[in-house]
């Protein structure tokens, strides 16, 4: 785990967010834009999953697939419900 | 007792085609109508990996006062001889669900014959085009949402439900009569082990099936209801996928009936949130086992097997034969994560039985997430099948017929 999520931007922290869906959904880069759907990317059940697993390893929350996570359709909507965590989670509001 | 013997049309059949004058004759009575149903398993005895399937199962479905098919679209059946042997048989179909102009061929089974195979599809499309046809696909028995695809791959695999078989040369022959090949279809194999769970599945099941979502199994209490979820799911999920046709509640219905003896409520996982069907899957268990060895027919103590074993629910293999997650969620974290979990918690319920091995098919080519999930929890393409075309001379294409496919 990397825990420096409290200091950084919010552009820091989501080029850490998206480097990770790249990684872990084995999407390109380039494609990875704010308005790309999952389902533009090709990202199936199981890269879901490894997306998930790899956010929580880097960050040390837990993401749970709650409302708002289920309604979650572009890059741009990821990156901003995980920042949030992640930022909950630096304020000392917990998502572990 | 001695087994019930019955006639049979090919008994001086040789492997050699001989010359001879090939006649069409467009099924009209009973007794070629009877021909039509059994002339496959009379074609293909003997052939490696063939095995019989119930006539019962293709009378249900291509018996115009039974088949639900009829109820939006109309065929014509057509039988080749040589010599006056039966050597082949077609159908040709129009469908009213499918695109304007598009008719389909289906049933094509036949002799190592190029010139008969050519009689028959030149018949087909004779009719096809007196309904409007310009462009010919197939084979499909009767519609997409049937019995799809000619066998290209997989003749010695072990035989599953409602999945055709057909010889290596079929698809030479078609090609030689100008058409080509337009679509693969891929049906995967996926063995089960005792306890595998698998983790992914897991690790999403817990994040998913909470609150407001759940999963259900079938309700054999209420087919007729499930038929109308299942239908309108599956149309909605792959409306834009190539070649859609709908699935009526009809045909599913017919399916599920049929069916009763050996479903289950383990038999499919419905995926509700907030009560409302979101996504699912069904599977059927595999009657090929047990039918494979009766010759075509229930006759004269068959039925007895058949009921042993579909009452012990003895069978070691299913076939995930229905899947769909509605359109509007497929871009949706929850539709994204979704289909492996409803895929497994259908091979954790089969694993309860004696399920040991799972067909997931067909699915297209280029479906390339769904084939992607299967691949990664173990799936093998097992059997592939192709999708052939030709467009009418005048049709949207000029198209030569003895061309080449690609």
């Amino acid at each position: 785990m990397n825990d420096n999520a409290g200091t950084e931007t919010d552009a820091a922290l989501e080029e850490r967010i998206a480097a990770i869906v790249v990684r872990e959904g084995m999407v390109d880069r380039e494609k990875l834009v704010p308005d790309a759907t999952l389902e533009d990317l090709g990202v199936d059940s199981v890269e879901v999953v490894m997306i998930l697993n790899g956010i929580e390893e880097e960050f040390g929350i837990y993401v749970p697939i709650d409302e708002t996570m289920s309604e979650v359709r572009t890059v741009g909507d990821l990156l901003g419900v995980i920042t949030t965590l992640v930022q909950k989670k630096a304020a000392g509001q917990g998502t572990e | 007792m001695q087994p019930i013997r019955e006639k049979d049309p090919l008994a001086e059949r040789t492997d050699e085609v001989r010359p001879g004058t090939i006649e069409i004759r467009a099924v009209e009575s009973r007794g070629d109508f009877a021909l039509f149903v059994r002339l496959q398993r009379l074609l293909y005895a003997g052939l490696e990996g063939f095995r019989p399937r119930l006539d019962k199962e293709f009378r249900e479905v291509l018996d115009r006062r039974r088949g639900p098919f009829f109820k939006h679209g109309r065929a014509r059946y057509f039988l080749a001889f040589r010599d006056g042997r039966p050597v082949g048989r077609i159908s040709a179909q129009i469908d009213d669900l499918a695109p304007s102009g598009e008719g389909f061929f289906g049933c094509l089974d036949a002799a190592d014959d190029g010139e008969a195979v050519a009689a028959l599809l030149s018949a087909a499309e004779d009719w096809l085009k007196g309904e409007g046809a310009t462009v010919f696909r197939g084979p499909f028995m009767l519609s997409i949402n049937g019995e799809s695809g000619l066998m290209l791959e997989g003749q010695t695999s072990a035989p599953m439900i409602m999945m055709g078989w057909s010889p290596t040369y079929l698809a030479a022959h078609l090609e030689r009569a100008g058409y080509r090949l337009v679509k693969r279809l891929y049906s995967y194999r996926l063995a089960l082990d005792a306890e595998g769970e698998n983790a992914h599945a897991a690790n999403l099941r817990k994040r998913l099936v909470t609150g407001k979502n759940r999963m259900r199994g079938l309700r054999l209490h209420d087919l007729a209801g499930e038929a109308a979820i299942f239908s309108d799911v599956f149309n909605d999920a792959w409306a834009d996928n190539w070649g859609f046709v709908p699935i009526t509640v009809a045909e599913i219905g017919k399916m599920l009936g049929s069916l009763i003896m050996v479903l289950r409520p383990d038999s499919a996982v419905v995926f509700e949130s907030d009560g409302k069907p979101i996504g699912f899957a069904m599977t059927l268990p595999n009657l090929a086992e047990i039918v494979q060895g009766f010759n075509g027919t229930l006759l004269p103590f068959n039925w007895l097997k058949f009921a042993v074993w579909a009452l012990r629910k003895d069978a070691t293999s299913v076939r995930v034969i229905l899947f769909g997650v509605r359109r509007a969620m497929r871009s949706s974290v929850l539709g994204a994560a979704m289909p492996l979990v409803i895929i497994d918690e259908l091979l954790r319920r089969s694993r309860t039985w004696k399920v040991r091995e799972v067909e997931m098919g067909w699915v297209l080519e280029d479906n390339v997430q769904v084939r992607s999930l299967i691949e990664k929890i173990g799936g093998e393409v097992d059997k592939t099948y192709g999708v052939f075309e030709k467009e009418a001379r005048g049709g949207r294409d000029e198209c030569e017929s003895g061309g080449k496919a690609e």
